[in-house]
Order: structure tokens, then C-alpha cells, then sequence
């Protein structure tokens, strides 16, 4: 596949103000291919906005070079810039020029002009629903309206690559799921290649064809989400709706002795619902590798047992999981 | 070019659409040149506190055929104890009540005046009150020369030059003299005192205003004494009785009160005070603006605009020339309108139209754009220095006042020693010469383009290597 983005030995040490260096990207190897969506997923700061300021060329790295289309971003910074749209992270318009001037004049900056410049305003404002609300301040936007037209800004100019550094922080559900099928979106459709950073799990597992996940200013894994989770051989959790019936341990142990797979087997029995009013079912809950394969076994031998399943819930394991797998940390820790 | 043109007006546009910005930049400069000119202009108050206004008289006037010198006179009337007073002047008995008059105001409690002489010249310059250093001025005697310096450097409100052949010209007499000649009384007045200077000015104008009346008096006796009497009769006229009342200081009608400071020169005052206060405040203001305009930068950083230029294909030069081309079109716009404004203001306290800027419209533009260039070099300079909006807001304020305060912004000066150190002195005194028809401002704006450039070079020099961008 035809690469997009290349980074060698990337690395960029900050001077903290006491004197010492702070390390915080070291040495990152990657190859982003065309026309997919990498996320680069880790907790705050693991490194996720330096790597990618200096992707786009707002920060000098101290070694290392990155290479946008073939371009090298220290020695060819405007050829690889115009490959580049960036949606930053915080809200980056003029709050007292309307929606229309914004992208005119970031238009411009990008060499767009005249009556093309005019065309790819409206249709950007299309592309983001705003097009109602084009001569208004942006100062009196909502935060979500914002959002999104901090997004199309970075998609006036038609890049081959975005760069989103997390996009969706602070912003309402639905303006986020906006924002998410506009990413979708853009490479479905436009055949944008998108680098998109986030610390939400969810959306890297909903957005990305190959996810990096980065920690303390390394790339730890990189590969698909398929990849990834069978490197850490994670297990499925199976978990049956019982109600109130009663499970006998030896049902547990048969369970675990007779179907492939299953590595734990344990009953959650139904007890008082807590702060909701409502009680908990009793519940058994397996963990087995490929657990949708286990599922038709497992569910004979309740039969049998003459225990009667009302629910079954199958949850593999995340890049969450993985991440826990590989730091020993959560996500959000 | 395009790109840094479509920054620069993205800062003139966005200064321009914030009303409050505008309200400061222009209103604010307007609102305080008016009430200084209403206050001290004479339009809004008859109480203008001047008094021992020190005044420099040069007399190189030679008496006449009739051994009688109207050069001592006009000092006799200025100078108490002058070279004028040994002229024994003619009593006038008709205005002796009104000298005795408890509101009577003589020149002598409006001014200071001193007979300007060689030695007092000397003695100045031996004892290191004035810088002279020879430059004699072409055209003019030493003394001149000497007295303009005593002037420019503050020592004396205004020198008046009478010339040497003053009675010589005026002098009407049948038979020797038969016809009046044109002559006149030069006068450097200082531009750091405005009201000070107008005051010199409307007492010079009402001296010379009673010569004249009393010159005319005297040559249309000569006439009809010689057409009734034959011109043996002119050798029996005892002239201190027959004119005393011509030449009499008790009769000096400018001398007189304050009334004639305020009745003929008001215009004048107020325009003078307008052009002196406004242009100060116009490029007291301007420093602001400047600055606040490069400080926006570091705004501009903090909403993150500042880095979506960066990361777009602009190099970061053409980001720096923008927003400072931007700071400089500001600059230069806020001058003109208030120019305009200051007009218009100035026309409607004279209630007649009147372009206060003097007539050279090609230097004016001129030392617009020199200003404008000062002052956003200043502003550049000092964004350049500090490292965050904060400090500049603490730093502007400081500086900007200390350039206001040497260059005459609030109304008064201070020597012109101290005044050379503000950019708002050089361009003030400019917008002054001009306003008062004096083309000579070569020095103001080489001081300013130079000036402006070289703190625009540093600053750019200094902004490009400490500002960070991320």
C-alpha cells in the first residue's frame, strides 16, 4: 500500500522550566497508508498532540524527520503543508468574523482564490450544516457549531491527509456523532487519509482501519484492532441471564471441563439492585478464547442441567484491554 | 505578498469591527484634544492663568532724523528698565484715571521680557544655560542666532526681532522722509507653549498696532501743519505734547487685558492648542494601538489561529510581515481619521472651516507615514520584548506614558533635552511646524523613519527568535 505518512526516529525533548529535559516523543516509527483512518490512540499525554505537531509542522523535532507525500516536513515544509489540513484540538477561529470569513481567510492562506475559493466555502459550509448560519459571529456559536466548523476548516483546501487531534473533547453526543461520520465520511468518500488522536477507546475501535497505540511518548503496538487484540490473546467474556434459578457448582465445573476454550466459569447469584430499585438477575459468567465458538456447547450443557438461559451477552475483549494488557494502566488512568 | 496583504487585513478588519477598540483608538484621543482646547483655547473659560512670560526683545533699531527711535519704544514698553526707558516718553494725561483703575493689567504682569543684548547672550552661553555651539543661522546677526536657540531650547517663550532700519522705514517726515515703508517685527515663539505664544504674539500685534496708529497720527499733523502753516511751523511743535498720547504705554491697547488675548487670538489659541494636544495625543494613542496590535499575536497564539497559519503553507515570515503590515495600515488609519476628526473638530470650535495642518498636504502624508512607522517600530520593539500579553500590558502603559508625558501629549512640555528622547515629541513638533506653515521638519522625520526602522528591524530580529509558536 502506498504510503501517506512516513516518520523516522521522530523525537522532540522539551526544556522544562527548572532546566531539565523532558522527552516527551522518542523516536516514533511510523507508516500511516493512503486513503485510511490511523488513530493514535493513548491516555493524556502520552505524546499523541507533540507527535502530531510535528507531523504537521508546528514543532521543529529535535531528531528525526517525517515524510508527507514523499515530502520531507524540515526540508520541503510548504510542499508537505499542502498536503495537510489539521483540525486541532482546541477551537482555532476568529470569534469576531463570521463562519464565511473564517474559512475565506484560512482559504486563502492555503492559495485558494477568486470563485474557487467562493465554491469550496459553500460547499464545506454545506459539508458542516452551516451554511444558514455563514454570516453570524462565530462568537455566537454554540460549542458544537464551533466544532464543526473548526472541522471544516481544516477540510476547505481539499487535503489528501487531515490530521484530527481529538476532535470530539467537550462537545455533546450528538454533535460528536457528527463529527465521527464526517470522518467516516471524509475517506469513504473523499478518499482522505485521516490521522485522527484520541484517548476514547470507543472511537478508535469505531473509527480505525490500524490504531497505534502510544504511551509515554512510544508507540507500543500498531496494527489493526484484529491484530492487536489476538497479539495480547485476549479471551471473550460470556455472560448468561440466569433470573432466579439456582446453579449448582458442579454445572460450572462441567462447563469448564467439557467445552474447548473456556478458561474460568463462575455464578453471580441475584441479589438487591443496589441504588436502582430493581433486583439482579443471577448470572454465569465464562471466559473462554473465541467465545462465540463455545457459545452453542455451553448452552447445551445448561440445558441438560436443566438450567434455562434468558439472556446471553457476548463481549470481546478492547483495545481497552489491550492498552491494560500492555501499560498494566487503564486508559483513562 | 498576497498572504501577508490578506493578514494585514484581517488585523485592520478585526481592530476596525470592535467598537470598543475604535472607541479607544479614536474617540479617546478626540474626546481629550477637545476638552484640553476648550480649556485652554479661550472658548471655554476667560481665566487662562499666564503670567512672566519670558520674552527675549533683540533691538537693532537706529534712531531716525529726528534722533527718536521707535525700537525703544516698543522696548520701553516690554522691557521695565530697557534701553527703552531712558527714552523719556511722553506723559498723557488722558489716560492717567484708567492706569489707576483697580482691574487695569499691564504687559509687564503678563510678561518677562528682557532687552536682548550681546552681553546677556554671552553670558548665557558662558555659563552653560544655552547650547549655542556658533550656529549662526544664515541670514541672521549672531544675536538672532542666539536668541532663536534661547528660544528652541526653552529659555524664553518667543525672542522678537526688531530690525535696524524699523524707524527709519516708519518715520514720516515731508521734507527728509516723505512716505511710509513696509517693516517688521520677527518673532520666534517657542511651539511647546502654545497659549504662551499666542499671548506673545496678540501683545507684539497691539505694540505694533500703536506705533502705527501713533505714526499715522504724527504724519497727518506733519500734512495739515505744512499745508496751513508752511513748513517753518513743523520746527515750532513741541511734539512730546502735541503726540504724548500717541506713544503712551498708559494708551497701549494690547497691554492692555487679557480681553485682547482672548478676543483677537482665540482662534488661533484654540487651533494651536488643537494641533499641539491632538497630534501628542493621536500618537499617544497610536502607541497603544501598535502594540496591542503585535501583543495580539500572542492572543492569537492562545486561540490557536496563530498555529493554523503556521501549519498551512505560509511561511512564518510572511505571518510576521502581515501582522505587522496589518499594526502599520492600523496605525496609519487611526492617524488619519483623527487628523480628519481633529479638523473637524477645529473647524466647528472656529465656526469656519479650517484644514488646522497647514497647507503642505505632500509632507503631511509624509510624516503620517513616518509616525506610523515610529510608532509601530515602538510597538514591535516592545511585543517583541515581553513574553506574554500580561507583561506587555503592564510595560505599555509605563512606556507609552513617559513618550506622552516628554513629548507634550497631556498639554505641557518639558526641556526640549528631555523631549528629544519621545518619538511623540519629534512627530508632535512636526505636526506643529506644519500646522503653523513651516516646511522645516527634514530633522523630525529623519528622527522618526530612523528611529521607527531601526526598533522595527530589532523588534522583528528579537520576535522571530523568542516567540514561540506552539
Amino acid at each position: 500500500m502506498q504510503s501517506m505518512v512516513e516518520t523516522h526516529d521522530l523525537a522532540k525533548t522539551f526544556r522544562r522550566p527548572d532546566g531539565s529535559d523532558l522527552e516527551a516523543v522518542k523516536g516514533i516509527e511510523l507508516e500511516i497508508h493512503k486513503g485510511e483512518i490511523f488513530s493514535l490512540l493513548g491516555p493524556n499525554g502520552a505524546g499523541k498532540t507533540t507527535t502530531i505537531s510535528m507531523i504537521s509542522g508546528l514543532l521543529e523535532p529535535t531528531r528525526g524527520d517525517a515524510l508527507i507525500g514523499g515530502h520531507s516536513i524540515i526540508k520541503q515544509p510548504l510542499q508537505a503543508k499542502r498536503l495537510i489540513g489539521v483540525v486541532p484540538q482546541e477551537i482555532a477561529l476568529y470569534p469576531s468574523l463570521n463562519a464565511r470569513q473564517n474559512l475565506e481567510f484560512f482559504g486563502k492562506m492555503y492559495d485558494l482564490r477568486g470563485s474557487e475559493l467562493s465554491s469550496r466555502v459553500d460547499e464545506v459550509l454545506s459539508f458542516i450544516e452551516l451554511t444558514d448560519r455563514q454570516k453570524d459571529k462565530v462568537e455566537t456559536f454554540s460549542g458544537g457549531m464551533k466544532r464543526r466548523l473548526n472541522v471544516g476548516v481544516g477540510l476547505l483546501h481539499r487535503p489528501e491527509l487531515v490530521f484530527m487531534d481529538e476532535p470530539t473533547v467537550g462537545i455533546d453526543p450528538q454533535s460528536r456523532r457528527r463529527i465521527l461520520d464526517t470522518v467516516k465520511q471524509l475517506r469513504d468518500e473523499q478518499g482522505m487519509t485521516v490521522l485522527y488522536t484520541t484517548h476514547l477507546m470507543e472511537e478508535a475501535q469505531e473509527l480505525s482501519d490500524r490504531v497505534g497505540i502510544i504511551d509515554h511518548g512510544e508507540v507500543i503496538a500498531l496494527g489493526t484492532q484484529g491484530d492487536l487484540i489476538q497479539r495480547v490473546g485476549e479471551e471473550d467474556q460470556l455472560a448468561f441471564t440466569v433470573g432466579d434459578q439456582a446453579v449448582e457448582p458442579g454445572l460450572l465445573q462441567q462447563i469448564r471441563d467439557e467445552v474447548q476454550g473456556v478458561t474460568r466459569a463462575s455464578y453471580e447469584p441475584p441479589g438487591p439492585g443496589g441504588e436502582s430499585d430493581t433486583d439482579t438477575s443471577g448470572m454465569i459468567v465464562i471466559h473462554a478464547k473465541r467465545g462465540r465458538k463455545a457459545l452453542p456447547d455451553i448452552i447445551q450443557i445448561t440445558n441438560r442441567a436443566g438450567v434455562e438461559i434468558q439472556s446471553v451477552e457476548v463481549r470481546e475483549p478492547d483495545l481497552e484491554a489491550v492498552f491494560l494488557n500492555l501499560t498494566g494502566r487503564a486508559l483513562r488512568d | 505578498m498576497r498572504k501577508i496583504l490578506t493578514i494585514a487585513w484581517k488585523e485592520i478588519y478585526t481592530t476596525f469591527t470592535d467598537r470598543n477598540l475604535v472607541l479607544i483608538m479614536v474617540a479617546s484621543p478626540l474626546a481629550l484634544s477637545t476638552i484640553v482646547a476648550l480649556a485652554f483655547g479661550g472658548l471655554g473659560s476667560g481665566d487662562v492663568p499666564i503670567a512672566d512670560i519670558p520674552i527675549a526683545v533683540v533691538n537693532h533699531d537706529q534712531p531716525g532724523p529726528l534722533d527718536f527711535s521707535y525700537g525703544s519704544i516698543f522696548v520701553s514698553l516690554l522691557v521695565p528698565g530697557g534701553s527703552g526707558s531712558e527714552l523719556e516718553l511722553p506723559t498723557c494725561q488722558l489716560f492717567e484715571q484708567d492706569q489707576s483703575g483697580p482691574s487695569a493689567v499691564t504687559l509687564f504682569d503678563l510678561t518677562e521680557a528682557v532687552e536682548f543684548d550681546e552681553a546677556l547672550a554671552n553670558s548665557l552661553i558662558e555659563r552653560g544655560e544655552l547650547d549655542f555651539q556658533s550656529r549662526i543661522v544664515a541670514g541672521q546677526t549672531y544675536l538672532d542666532s542666539v536668541a532663536r536657540a534661547a528660544v528652541e531650547q526653552g529659555i524664553y517663550t518667543a525672542a522678537l526681532i526688531i530690525p535696524e532700519d524699523f524707524t527709519q522705514r516708519i518715520s514720516y517726515l515731508p521734507m527728509v522722509h516723505p512716505v511710509l515703508e513696509q517693516t517688521g517685527i520677527t518673532i520666534y515663539a517657542n511651539r511647546g507653549s502654545p497659549i504662551a505664544s499666542e499671548v506673545v504674539r496678540s501683545i507684539a500685534e497691539g505694540i505694533t498696532n500703536q506705533i502705527a496708529a501713533g505714526n499715522i497720527a504724527m504724519a497727518s499733523s506733519f500734512e495739515e501743519l505744512q499745508a496751513s502753516f508752511g513748513p517753518a511751523s513743523l520746527g515750532q511743535v513741541d511734539f512730546e505734547s502735541a503726540f504724548g498720547c500717541a506713544f503712551s504705554s498708559a494708551g497701549n491697547t494690547v497691554g492692555l487685558d487679557s480681553q485682547a488675548i482672548e478676543g483677537s487670538s482665540e482662534g488661533n489659541a484654540t487651533r494651536g492648542i488643537l494641533v499641539f494636544v491632538g497630534s501628542a495625543q493621536a500618537m499617544f494613542f497610536a502607541l497603544f494601538t501598535a502594540q496591542f496590535g503585535v501583543l495580539g499575536l500572542h492572543n492569537e497564539r492562545r486561540q490557536g489561529t496563530l498555529q493554523r497559519m503556521v501549519v498551512s503553507p505560509t511561511p512564518r515570515s510572511a505571518i510576521l510581515a502581515g501582522n505587522f503590515a496589518g499594526v502599520f495600515l492600523t496605525v496609519l488609519f487611526q492617524l488619519l481619521v483623527l487628523i480628519l476628526a481633529l479638523t473637524l473638530v477645529g473647524s466647528l470650535l472656529q465656526g469656519k472651516f479650517d484644514f488646522i495642518w497647514g497647507d503642505n498636504l505632500l509632507l503631511l502624508a509624509g510624516l503620517m507615514l513616518a509616525v506610523a512607522l515610529a510608532v509601530s517600530g515602538f510597538g514591535i520593539l516592545l511585543a517583541a520584548i515581553v513574553r506574554s500579553p500580561e507583561q506587555g500590558n503592564i510595560l505599555a502603559p509605563i512606556t507609552n506614558m513617559a513618550m506622552g508625558v516628554l513629548g507634550g501629549a497631556f498639554g505641557f512640555t518639558l526641556p526640549r533635552v528631555a523631549g528629544v528622547f519621545s518619538l511623540v515629541y519629534w512627530g508632535r513638533e512636526a505636526f506643529q511646524k506644519l500646522a503653523g506653515g513651516d516646511s522645516d521638519i527634514g530633522l523630525n522625520l529623519l528622527v522618526l523613519v530612523v528611529q521607527g526602522g531601526l526598533m522595527y528591524l530589532l523588534g522583528v530580529w528579537l520576535f522571530n527568535r523568542r516567540f514561540e509558536v506552539a
